[in-house]
């Protein structure tokens, strides 16, 4: 705390930090006690003494303002998601599989039906004839398909059927999962 | 992840606290719509704190600490809004008030609420801090994480700016 830095008789001011201290009931006894000596003594100090009495009395008159609803919803809504539980991240994890072993399947079936069976040339051919009737003329040129790379499953079909199976059983799962975890958030 | 319990006893200190802490935002801000969001934002905080609440002490004084700092992040994001009165709450200060209007206890609270929010967000909330939540000069500077120093010259500074602001109201200090 601060100490004195006057004597009452001096006639020097109490600086603002100690009447300020002086007021929050900081001040040891006898420097408190030197500090009234001196307020018994100078009405300058003794004002500004008031003056900041005054302060501490408007700021005390200040009521509390009551709330016009319940904050607590407000809350709930804001509240972030709950963090993902190791069964939920692992549920997940399988989801994430699953879908991505779904598409390569599918995938690759689309892929070797586009490679056998459909041949868009003569389709892509007719487009650019009436195309280049209407507007503008096109030189002749070679329309096919790149050459892809040969995906083919290296599975028999019942394996491949067998695979699948598994698959459908582990998204089942994973989703299972999902539906149990949710409720327990729920909760 | 919260469980059942921690949000049980979240809501409960939020029924609890939400009145003290909604009353630091607005003699802070001084306008009850962002109070109130401030209020909000302080509970979303402590609730991503939460890990920094010392269970042997009451939460009350913690969530009033986020309050003030809450209200000084949003003060200082928008200086503008730091002057903004509610014009339904509190009128601007009138220079040359009725003697009908001294005497109402409503108006002078509303003239005390409209000079504490002339003062300059950080007098705000060393005001708050000390006269409000009654903390020490230390506890200040530790809930602001600023020097003594500067919380004593803030402190002193925002008392004296307030009792010139406030002594055309002619109030009789407590003995």
């Amino acid at each position: 705390m601060s100490t004195i830095k006057y004597e009452p008789s001096n006639m020097k001011h109490i600086d603002e930090a100690l009447l300020n201290e002086y007021l929050d009931g900081l001040l040891e006894p006898d420097a408190c006690r030197s500090v009234e000596a001196h307020l018994d003594t100078c009405q300058e100090c003794c004002s500004r003494l008031d003056e900041l009495r005054v302060v501490f009395y408007s700021l005390s008159l200040l009521e509390e303002k009551s709330l016009a609803h319940d904050l607590t919803p407000g809350f709930l809504d804001r509240l972030p998601g709950p963090a993902l539980s190791m069964g939920r991240k692992l549920a997940l994890a399988i989801q994430a599989g699953v879908a991505m072993g779904l598409l390569g399947v599918i995938g690759q079936v689309m892929l070797n039906v586009v490679r056998s069976k459909v041949d868009i040339r003569p389709l892509a051919r007719a487009w650019i004839d009436l195309a280049g009737k209407v507007s503008f003329s096109i030189p002749d040129v070679d329309i096919r398909l790149p050459d892809l790379p040969d995906y083919s499953l290296p599975f028999s079909a019942p394996v491949t059927i067998i695979l699948l199976m598994v698959v459908l059983v582990l998204w089942g799962l994973g989703n299972a999962r999902l539906l149990h975890n949710g409720h327990e958030v729920q909760r | 992840m919260i469980n059942a319990d921690e949000r049980t006893a979240f809501v409960e200190l939020i029924q609890q606290s939400q009145m003290a802490v909604y009353n630091v935002a607005y003699r802070l801000l001084g306008n009850l719509q962002d109070a109130e969001d401030a209020a909000q934002e302080t509970f979303l905080r402590a609730y991503q704190f939460r890990h920094t609440y010392r269970p042997d002490q009451p939460p009350g004084p913690w969530l009033k600490r986020i309050a003030v700092n809450v209200c000084l992040q949003r003060l200082r994001r928008n200086v503008a809004q730091a002057q903004s009165l509610d014009e339904d709450v509190i009128q601007p200060l009138d220079p040359h008030p009725g003697p009908q209007a001294q005497v109402e206890q409503h108006d002078l609270q509303d003239r005390i609420r409209a000079e504490l929010l002339c003062l300059p967000p950080r007098y705000r909330a060393v005001i708050e801090l000390r006269h409000f939540q009654e903390l020490s000069y230390e506890e200040i500077a530790n809930a602001l994480g600023r020097p003594l120093s500067d919380i004593k010259s803030d402190l002193f500074r925002a008392r004296r700016l307030l009792a010139e602001k406030l002594r055309d109201l002619k109030l009789e200090p407590i003995p």
